[in-house]
């Protein structure tokens, strides 16, 4: 997708997290926030140029999908490396360049929290859920710095 | 994990997504619907005794074709064919920019209250059937 589509994204997914109880419903908070990250990651790897921004979207990279020509119909392509679903292989680690290597570290260990949060048994706590605030945080933190940095250069 | 397991999970993350509203809150509403499906098929294949209780489905994409056809011919075709409806719907509204977001949100919510209603009538498959066909 284009950078800004993915801004967008993180917006609507923060308003929608906004409206839950994050210990009473952990499981939609957990991935809600987790997919604001990795929209965040996609619009920075986009505005640093290690990725296509394009209005192609990911479903099972390599499989990309765009809107057809056709109202309310879908195209499905395979193509290189664009939109990433999740930072959880070193195939997608390795597409990370040094300027978003923090967010990229922060990502992989908000992915590790989706087992205990989203489908087993543990007892969610508030400090579990601060310190996946804080991962989040700071993805964006250094993905924003880097879409900032971007566009003052113009690029 | 046990079917008591997944179908508590199913319900909570359920009572989450139908406080949201699918007017403007599509992302979260379609992504939940794909998460509590997944939790009453598990629920109805552990119950019957198809899947153990070690293997989880997630997907209906990691499915085989073998797997596929035993499900349904031991439980029911509505249990894989309607997580396969919702992660149609999914993509282009949860992963890209449709602005179909509102239909599709309402649209998966009735998929899963169909699948709901199929994985709770679902009982033991005879044992014959089971070992039979068991993989997983």
């Amino acid at each position: 997708m284009h950078v800004d589509d993915h801004l967008t994204k993180i917006k609507h997914l923060e308003r929608q997290r906004a409206k839950i109880d994050r210990i009473e419903d952990c499981e939609m908070w957990y991935w809600a926030t987790l997919n604001a990250g990795v929209h965040a990651m996609n619009a920075a790897l986009h505005a640093v140029g290690a990725t296509k921004d394009d209005p192609w979207f990911a479903h099972n990279v390599p499989i990309y999908h765009v809107a057809s020509r056709k109202p309310g119909g879908w195209e499905p392509a395979l193509k290189p490396l664009g939109d990433i679903e999740h930072v959880d292989s070193p195939e997608m680690e390795a597409i990370i360049p040094a300027s978003l290597k923090k967010a990229g570290v922060a990502l992989r260990k908000m992915e590790h929290l989706r087992e205990p949060i989203l489908r087993g048994d543990a007892k969610v706590s508030n400090a579990m859920l601060d310190r996946m605030d804080a991962l989040y945080q700071k993805c964006l933190t250094v993905t924003r710095q880097a879409i900032a940095k971007n566009r003052r250069a113009g690029r | 994990m046990m079917p008591a397991f997944h179908r508590r999970k199913a319900e909570k993350v359920t009572r989450t997504i139908l406080g949201l509203d699918p007017a403007t809150d599509h992302e979260m509403i379609i992504d939940g619907t794909m998460i509590a499906a997944s939790q009453w098929i598990n629920y109805a294949l552990h119950r019957a005794g198809i899947t153990r209780t070690e293997f989880d489905i997630m997907h209906a994409y990691f499915v085989t074709g073998f797997e596929r056809q035993y499900y349904a011919l031991c439980a029911s075709p509505v249990l894989i064919d309607s997580l396969e409806a919702i992660e149609t719907i999914r993509p282009q509204h949860v992963r890209g920019m449709a602005k179909t977001g509102p239909a599709a949100a309402r649209k998966t919510l009735a998929i899963l209250a169909n699948l709901k209603k199929t994985a709770l009538k679902i009982g033991k498959v005879q044992r014959a059937y089971r070992t039979a066909g068991q993989t997983r």
